[in-house]
């Protein structure tokens, strides 16, 4: 009950003219962004950031939320149309999507996705609403050695779903590293900035948000080359048939929960969520031979887990102040910069703030469903604008941004070096988000470790007898150690056969 | 091929800058009494980014070659490195609407060879439009040329 309460306050912050259309925008980027290629949400929200800058923080995280879902609504409309996800979690939505375009069904397909999406962001939503509050409550019973056990897990997680876990591991320390430049928080030494008085601030979030998503990423798609997509039918007919309906209902509520589970997790998210969905889908269908040849379960169900899992993967950002994900860690760097520290103390000194998040991600679902069932033509129209016209403009913005960040020329050419860094990450898959996620975690990692040896009179043991962060670090190790275990063991049953 | 492949030369750089901090931080305080000092935790991830990327380069595998495709469009991702380069560069000179303007032009119609009216075009809306909201809306100080804008 105490939730419905919080609940009706959040929908009467959100029902005002400008936290409606900044939802509205938030939901449209966020469509927009998830269509186009060679940007992400991550990077739609770093460049977006300096425009909300001495603004409403709820207003402005209401449109960053809406980017973040909207981008998985806007990414299926590639996967669909031309079978180019727009979106690392909408791969396997491009499977039977494209296959149902082909046969000229390439309306229903997008309708299902919309329709599943609506209702697996709705249901995302009302996980996290009951979700989020508990897991802060217990968490206000960490102490300094379970959220340093917290950001080792964090960082683990997100670098074990990397295409190489050490990969993920190097970027991450080099997040955590670079987060150290500036002055010491505890002692005020000044550290690393080789004589630079303008690196005693530290190396800000936005710049590497910006170069590493922004820059990076442009560079990374004109590598691969950019010939047009050929989009190879017209949308028509985007509300599904009623065979539809009843093929898709039980995917939907199975790619809901699976999505929100998976959501929840350190570092998993929609993409290994989409995965689970149509694995779990192609295991239950009593035709699994047709998955691959445009069945609509298989677009109902992984759209529905990778719009769930957006919302929980919410929970941990916003109740422990961990986020799970690239574009969360992004978002948590632009709540520390409204001066919002995400974690327990948030739901109890900005409820309000929290409330009127949630509330939004319901009305930004809705808006959502109807920018998508009617409107979903014009949106493939974005499609046919060349990337030749489309990165100049991003480029100019994330140059923009970052200087309006602090209005300094000296991020300017940070931003330069690390769009370099960035692109070499990408060319070379070693994963971005770890390294954000590093940088963004530092201040409260560092804290933490140098609050628990002061505790105990540094010994490392204090990580390992309370039972809270014992418990964290021993799933840390499990999570980083039993997938390369299992692998050894298997090569070795292979080499004795 | 050879052993230093661009993967491991990334990773030999970021192995670099761990042994860099590691170095850099002897100089600050490691522990103070039995807390740890400004030099602890930057010492200790030197070390450990040193450590994870030798382990990498131990169990990496030997890459796939690079085919032709990426290195013509890598002639791309050179110009338009060296472009941003010469626009931040620009910035200080000749003003921020300008430095913008000129970087846009150049990736539409030279590298990118759009018709002089479409990079013409875009190079002045998209100065525009950003120099409105930004500077005249939000209120940025963006540096002026020595024409006034």
């Amino acid at each position: 009950m105490e939730a419905l309460g919080h609940l009706a306050q959040g929908f009467a912050i959100v029902f005002t003219p400008t936290n409606l259309l900044f939802c509205f925008l938030g939901v449209l980027l966020g469509q927009a962004i998830g269509a186009l290629p060679g940007i992400g949400p991550s990077a739609g929200i770093a460049i977006l950031m300096p425009l909300t800058f001495g603004g409403d923080p709820i207003a402005a995280t209401i449109m960053f939320a809406g980017i973040y879902y909207g981008a998985q609504y806007g990414g299926t409309i590639t996967s669909v149309l031309v079978s180019i996800p727009g979106e690392s979690s909408t791969v396997m939505t491009s499977i039977d999507g494209y296959q149902m375009a082909r046969k000229g069904r390439a309306g229903a397909a997008l309708g299902m996705a919309a329709i599943g999406s609506f209702v697996a962001g709705t249901l995302g939503t009302v996980g996290l609403m009951l979700a989020a509050p508990p897991l802060a409550q217990a968490a206000l019973y960490f102490g300094p050695p379970e959220y340093f056990a917290l950001v080792v897990m964090g960082l683990a997680a997100l670098a074990s779903v990397s295409s190489s876990v050490l990969k993920g591991l190097i970027t991450g320390v080099t997040g955590l590293l670079l987060a150290t430049i500036g002055v010491d928080p505890q002692m005020g030494d000044t550290r690393f900035t080789f004589g630079q008085i303008w690196l005693l601030d530290g190396i800000e979030f936005l710049v590497l948000a910006v170069a590493v998503f922004g820059v990076g990423e442009v560079l990374a798609t004109l590598s691969q080359g950019d010939g047009p997509a050929p989009i190879i039918t017209a949308i028509r007919n985007v509300w599904p048939t009623r065979k539809d309906f009843r093929a898709c209902r039980l995917p939907i509520l199975r790619g809901s929960v699976i999505g929100f589970l998976v959501g929840v997790l350190p570092g998993a998210g929609a993409t290994i969520a989409s995965f689970i969905a149509y694995a779990v889908e192609k295991k239950v269908s009593k035709h699994p031979e047709r998955f691959g040849n445009g069945v609509i379960e298989a677009v109902a169900a992984p759209e529905a887990a990778n719009n769930s899992a957006s919302a929980g993967a919410m929970v941990p950002m916003f109740a422990l102040g961990i986020p799970g994900s690239g574009t969360t860690a992004v978002m948590l760097g632009a709540l520390i910069m409204f001066g919002l520290r995400p974690g327990p103390q948030l739901f109890q000194q900005h409820t309000e703030f929290i409330w009127a998040i949630i509330a939004s991600m319901y009305i930004g679902n809705v808006m959502l469903l109807i920018l998508n069932l009617p409107l979903a033509p014009l949106f493939a129209v974005l499609l046919r604008v060349p990337y030749a016209v489309l990165y100049p403009v991003i480029l100019a913005l994330c140059i923009i941004g970052v200087y309006s960040q602090s209005n300094s020329l000296d991020d300017l050419w940070l931003m330069v070096v690390f769009g370099v860094l960035g692109y070499f990450m990408k060319r070379y898959h070693f994963p971005a988000a770890p390294l954000i996620l590093g940088l963004v975690l530092e201040p409260l990692f560092e804290n933490a470790l140098r609050q628990s040896l002061a505790l105990s009179h540094g010994s490392l043991a204090i990580f390992v007898t309370r039972p809270i962060s014992a418990t964290l670090l021993a799933v840390t190790a499990a999570v980083i150690l039993v997938p390369r275990a299992m692998r050894l063991v298997r090569s070795l049953r292979a080499a004795l056969a | 091929m050879s052993w230093l492949t661009g993967e491991r030369a990334l990773a030999l750089a970021l192995a670099a800058i761990g042994l860099l901090f590691a170095l850099e931080a002897r100089e600050l305080t490691y522990m103070d009494e039995f807390a740890p000092g400004a030099g602890f935790l930057p010492l200790w991830l030197g070390l450990i980014l040193f450590a994870l990327v030798v382990g990498f380069l131990i169990t990496a595998r030997k890459p796939k070659a690079e085919q032709d495709t990426l290195r013509r469009s890598e002639r791309k991702v050179v110009a338009v490195t060296v472009g941003l380069v010469a626009c931040v560069a620009l910035i200080d000179w000749v003003g921020f609407a300008s430095a913008i303007a000129a970087y846009i032009l150049y990736l539409t119609r030279w590298v990118e060879g759009r018709r002089w009216g479409l990079s013409v075009g875009l190079a002045a809306t998209t100065t525009l439009g950003l120099y409105l909201v930004f500077h005249l809306w939000l209120g940025v100080p963006l540096p002026m040329g020595p024409w006034g804008f």
